[in-house]
């Protein structure tokens, strides 16, 4: 089965002819598993952990106790089988194993699935709740609220993780100012549980800390069950400080999320526990523009009454001084009318009389005139018939001559 | 208020200022007051986002 070719190609001496390439052996350990009757079973029995379709496939991983095998439930299988693989059931799989050559994975093909009920784990993590809850760590009451801005974060995860990364980088996306306090502890494995509660204390009696943050990336569910251990739970859900926890993937839940005071789905979550600095600075500005255009108006509107009550007041005074001297400078006009009314009446009054006495003279010199004219008209008369009868007179005498020269003629 | 009254509190307080101030029920004495107090909240306010120097400190 040595590759004897291998050994020389690549140029180093490995002092063995029994070199291959990863190609050779997983070829070989699938010839193996193929010709090796004894590993095809009836049935195999676990629990369902880590089910999730893709592509009209549903993978699972059947757990049992510290061990575990990937298993395949293709979608042309789906509608033969009476029970479909979930989360927290015990099943007994039957199938073909397979060997997955590029990747050096052995899988079940499975071709029926039987459920057995609850799986084993499913009952620990109910016990594990139960217990909880009887404790009153599961109660809304009981739980803190999260600072509005903590200015320092104690992160719990593990040092070297993407989980460390993505919360990092999602806690100083949104607010770069906060400082950030990395308690390194294992997130899976033996010493998990112990480092876990060992960070969650060490930051819990730093008074520094605001909130502490407990996360960690996604992956098996098994690898996430000490998150689900009372000892943890209970760390987490008697500190002083304020915690948030995000384990796995969006849809993974542990007992430590439950009884934590803030849930957040994953370390890339972790941001929603701090307000975005660029929001904040936004809001602040609007409120800034909003408390000035209110006291803008406010004093606009002020100083326009004040002046509304200041023209109305002088309007008031000037027309109530213009009435006064209106009222005086009538009065005095009324007075300086009737005195000149007093006087052109005794002026009138004056002249009245003098016209009267001119009048009276007038008619005093007509009767005098009429009587001189009446006297001269007498006087006239007289003259008039004086000279009418001295006339008379001539004229007689001349008729008388007259006829005495006819009668003289004729006789 | 003190430096340690929660954001959500100055931030309310000053809603209530421009409250106050939209309503018009205010003098002009009183107006000025309100504003200085808003403008001293908010000073408060920035002075608040500076939480920090945004280091990461490995324990």
């Amino acid at each position: 089965m040595a590759d004897a070719d291998l050994s020389q190609a690549v140029g180093v001496d490995l002092d063995s002819d029994d070199v291959v390439t990863v190609e050779t052996l997983n070829d070989e350990i699938s010839n193996l598993i193929d010709d090796q009757t004894d590993l095809n079973h009836d049935y195999v029995v676990g629990d369902v952990s880590g089910c999730r379709d893709s592509n009209g496939h549903v993978h699972f991983d059947l757990v049992f106790e510290d061990a575990s095998i990937h298993c395949v439930l293709f979608g042309f299988c789906r509608s033969r089988t009476t029970v479909e693989p979930e989360a927290e059931m015990q099943v007994a799989v039957r199938g073909e194993l397979s060997f997955y050559e590029p990747q050096g994975s052995c899988s079940i093909l499975v071709t029926d699935v039987v459920d057995m009920g609850e799986s084993d784990y499913s009952q620990i993590y109910s016990e594990n709740k139960q217990l909880l809850a009887e404790d009153g760590l599961l109660a809304d009451e009981r739980k803190q609220s999260l600072p509005e801005l903590p200015r320092t974060i104690g992160l719990v995860t593990s040092a070297d993780s993407d989980a460390r990364v993505d919360a990092v980088t999602a806690l100083h996306s949104r607010y770069p100012d906060v400082d950030i306090k990395v308690q390194h502890a294992s997130v899976q494995g033996p010493d998990a549980l112990q480092e876990l509660m060992s960070g969650v204390a060490t930051l819990d009696e730093d008074a520094t800390v605001d909130v502490i943050v407990v996360t960690r990336g996604g992956g098996a569910d098994k690898t996430l069950r000490v998150f689900n251990e009372t000892p943890i739970c209970r760390v987490v859900a008697n500190t002083d400080t304020p915690t948030a926890v995000g384990i796995g993937h969006e849809d993974d839940r542990t007992l430590a999320d439950e009884v934590a005071d803030h849930r957040f789905m994953t370390p890339t979550h972790a941001g929603e526990i701090v307000p975005e600095r660029a929001s904040l600075e936004r809001e602040f500005e609007q409120l800034s523009t909003t408390l000035n255009t209110a006291y803008q108006t406010t004093v606009v509107n002020q100083l326009t009454a004040y002046g509304t009550s200041l023209d109305n007041a002088y309007q008031s005074t000037v027309t109530a001084r213009l009435q006064e001297l209106g009222a005086s400078l009538d009065h005095a006009a009324e007075r300086h009318i009737e005195a000149k009314l007093l006087s052109l009446e005794s002026r009138l009054e004056t002249a009245y009389q003098t016209l009267q006495q001119e009048i009276e003279h007038e008619e005093e010199l007509e009767e005098t005139v009429e009587e001189v004219l009446d006297e001269a008209e007498t006087e006239a008369q007289a003259k008039i018939e004086a000279t009418q009868r001295r006339y008379r007179l001539v004229i007689a005498g001349l008729v008388l001559l007259v006829l005495t020269l006819a009668a003289l003629y004729l006789l | 208020m003190t430096q340690n009254t929660p954001i959500s509190d100055k931030v309310d307080r000053i809603e209530t200022i421009v409250e106050t101030l939209e309503n018009g029920d205010v003098s002009l004495e009183e107006a000025t007051e309100l504003h200085e107090e808003g403008q001293t909240l908010l000073e408060a306010l920035q002075d608040d986002l500076d939480v920090g120097d945004g280091t990461v400190i490995e324990q």
